[in-house]
């Protein structure tokens, strides 16, 4: 069947005609979530997503130099103060779990009591574990602060570290990461 | 006497079915800005990680020279 030019732009007239009506019609549903563009009293109604977002704002832990056999940390009167930061700059509040990346010691992998973790202090009301724990492997993080905050004042989390150095380990410049995950509460 | 309708020229033709697609793709970006400025089908982020990292330096513990002081105590 031929069909005619005439019935072709009869037809093409219709396909116009659709897509604008559809444009129309999807902007207006749009323009339902939104009121007050013609009014001398705005009304807006929106939804702010939550986003789970943190920042070792200082990530970096130095002990220095420490003979076979020694141990320090990064809390009480005599140890280490130079903890890890994690600034909670998202809107949610955070759950934030620990991992190592990359082993400290050539010795012993992780997990290890010669590398362990805990939460020192935070600035908010976040339950913070303060218990030291052994830096696991991924498959079983361990769980820092649950419900960190993320308002200013209250969003920042401090961590400290416990090392021991094995009496086999060999001497030399050591470092060891650790990743921090940090999930909508 | 039935008036023999007029024929449209292919030309018309063409240029309609060029205006057709282009209003519709104008439609199709119309839509989309008006969906994305109302942050309309984004969602938000619910994890996010960072690194950390430990640094230090391990040196030789000093067993030799006390056994070499306790030789030369027991020497004395």
């Amino acid at each position: 069947m031929k069909i005619s030019n005439n019935s072709l732009v009869v037809l093409l007239f219709v396909a116009i005609i659709a897509s604008v009506g559809g444009t129309f019609v999807s902007v207006s549903f749009m323009d339902d979530i939104i009121t007050g563009a013609a009014t001398t009293l705005g009304n807006v109604t929106l939804t702010i997503g939550g986003t789970a977002n943190c920042d070792a704002t200082d990530d970096l832990i130095a002990f220095g130099t420490l003979t076979q056999g020694g141990t320090n940390q990064t809390t009480g009167d005599t140890g280490a103060r130079d903890w890890i930061t994690i600034e909670n700059t998202g809107n949610v509040n955070l759950d934030i779990t620990a991992e190592t990346s990359a082993n400290l010691f050539a010795s012993y992998a992780a997990p290890t009591p010669n590398w362990r973790i805990a939460c020192n202090v935070t600035q908010g009301t976040g339950s913070c574990n303060t218990t030291f724990h052994n830096l696991q492997e991924s498959s079983n993080s361990t769980m820092l602060i649950t419900a960190h905050q993320f308002g200013d004042s209250v969003d920042e989390v401090y961590i400290n570290m416990n090392v021991t150095i094995a009496m086999d380990e060999p001497t030399g410049a050591k470092h060891g990461d650790i990743l921090f995950t940090c999930t909508q509460s | 006497m039935k008036k023999e309708r007029k024929e449209v020229s292919d030309k018309v033709v063409v240029i309609l079915l060029i205006a057709a697609v282009v209003v519709s793709v104008l439609g199709a970006f119309v839509v989309y800005e008006y969906s994305h400025s109302y942050g309309i089908g984004e969602e938000g982020q619910i994890e996010d990680s960072s690194t950390g990292r430990v640094v230090l330096n391990v040196v030789e513990a000093p067993y030799e020279d006390f056994e070499e002081e306790a030789d030369n105590e027991n020497f004395e």
